[in-house]
């Protein structure tokens, strides 16, 4: 289960960036580096949010004693949000949540190998192109 | 040059790096093995964009040191967290059990510890009294010198110039700006 939830996150994820990568090109920076970074500062926190935040907000549960208990009571949402199964970091909760977050990062570790299919595929390409042959100098592009 | 790829996504790269810093730095106070699905990130990251870098990708804009810096200015922040989180964590009374009731050293700091777990107490509502054990009462002490240490460090910069001073051949290399940047309204400035 906790594999099925760390590839969701990891998914996820990856739509989001995408996501925001197309939105900050609407936003009209002047230079490349400014797209960039403000591209990467949302995607950061909305990242983090979804792989580690929103495992907290729905697995543990916070008392009404606390500033965040208080102003989700207040708000009447302290059924919905920090209303978990677990109430500390237990033994239970370790299992459960700490594992998937392992996955997850764990995941996230290995994801960036499949980058290099990149250069399998255009390497894939470039055969085709030259008709499977040895010779490097065919090709059927116009030159 | 028909089948080169396209620009790295520097954006990308640095999302995924900074997101996963955080949340390994959120947790890894008390799931140590977080440390090494770090060490996995950055190695396979490293590799695998250097190789694209080289064999793949076109020739990107320069872009300078900027957007590193300011990754690695967010990640700093993660050390905040991170010693929060594991005082919150660590103090779980059922898993790190306190075998030291009376323990005159930890008994003078037991008031200052909970100061310290004060945040934490009054964000999630736990008692204050978890943060009175002695394993707690001395992370709480390392907290406050390494929190001291970086307000320091956040408004002078004392110890980036003393490790720039000892390491000056690897550190601040891009000090100058450079004469053409990628920046049109900076190149074109009177202050330029």
């Amino acid at each position: 289960m906790s594999i099925v939830v760390s590839l969701s996150i990891s998914f996820i994820n990856a739509v989001l960036r995408k996501a925001l990568q197309l939105m900050t090109n609407l936003e009209g920076h002047h230079t490349v580096s400014e797209q960039l970074e403000s591209a990467f500062s949302k995607m950061w926190i909305l990242q983090y949010i979804n792989t580690a935040v929103i495992l907290l907000i729905i697995n543990n549960r916070l008392t009404e004693d606390g500033i965040i208990g208080g102003l989700l009571t207040t708000a009447g949402l302290n059924g919905v949000l920090f209303d978990g199964n677990y109430g500390d970091f237990t033994t239970a909760w370790y299992d459960a949540v700490g594992v998937t977050i392992f996955t997850t990062a764990f995941i996230n570790g290995i994801t960036p190998i499949t980058n290099i299919s990149a250069i399998v595929i255009s390497w894939l390409k470039r055969c085709c192109d030259r008709g499977c042959s040895s010779d490097n100098k065919k090709t059927r592009k116009t030159i | 040059m028909a089948y080169t790829g396209g620009i790295i996504a520097y954006d990308n790269r640095f999302s995924v790096l900074i997101a996963m810093i955080w949340t390994i730095m959120t947790f890894s106070a008390a799931i140590p093995a977080l440390y090494f699905a770090g060490i996995l990130l950055c190695f396979v990251a490293y590799w695998t964009d250097k190789t694209l870098f080289v064999k793949f990708y076109k020739i990107p804009p320069k872009h300078g040191s900027d957007l590193a810096h300011k990754a690695r200015n967010i990640i700093e922040w993660s050390l905040v967290m991170h010693l929060f989180m594991g005082l919150y964590m660590l103090s779980n009374e059922d898993i790190f059990t306190n075998l030291e009731e009376d323990n005159d050293a930890v008994e003078f700091l037991k008031g200052y510890a909970a100061f310290v777990g004060s945040g934490v107490s009054a964000l999630t509502g736990v008692s204050t009294d978890r943060f009175g054990q002695v394993h707690t009462v001395l992370y709480s002490v390392g907290v406050s010198i390494f929190l001291i240490l970086f307000i320091i460090e956040k408004v002078s910069g004392t110890f980036s110039r003393i490790i720039g001073k000892i390491c000056c051949c690897c550190l601040y290399k891009d000090a100058e700006p450079d004469i053409f940047s990628n920046d049109l309204y900076c190149d074109i400035s009177s202050d330029a």
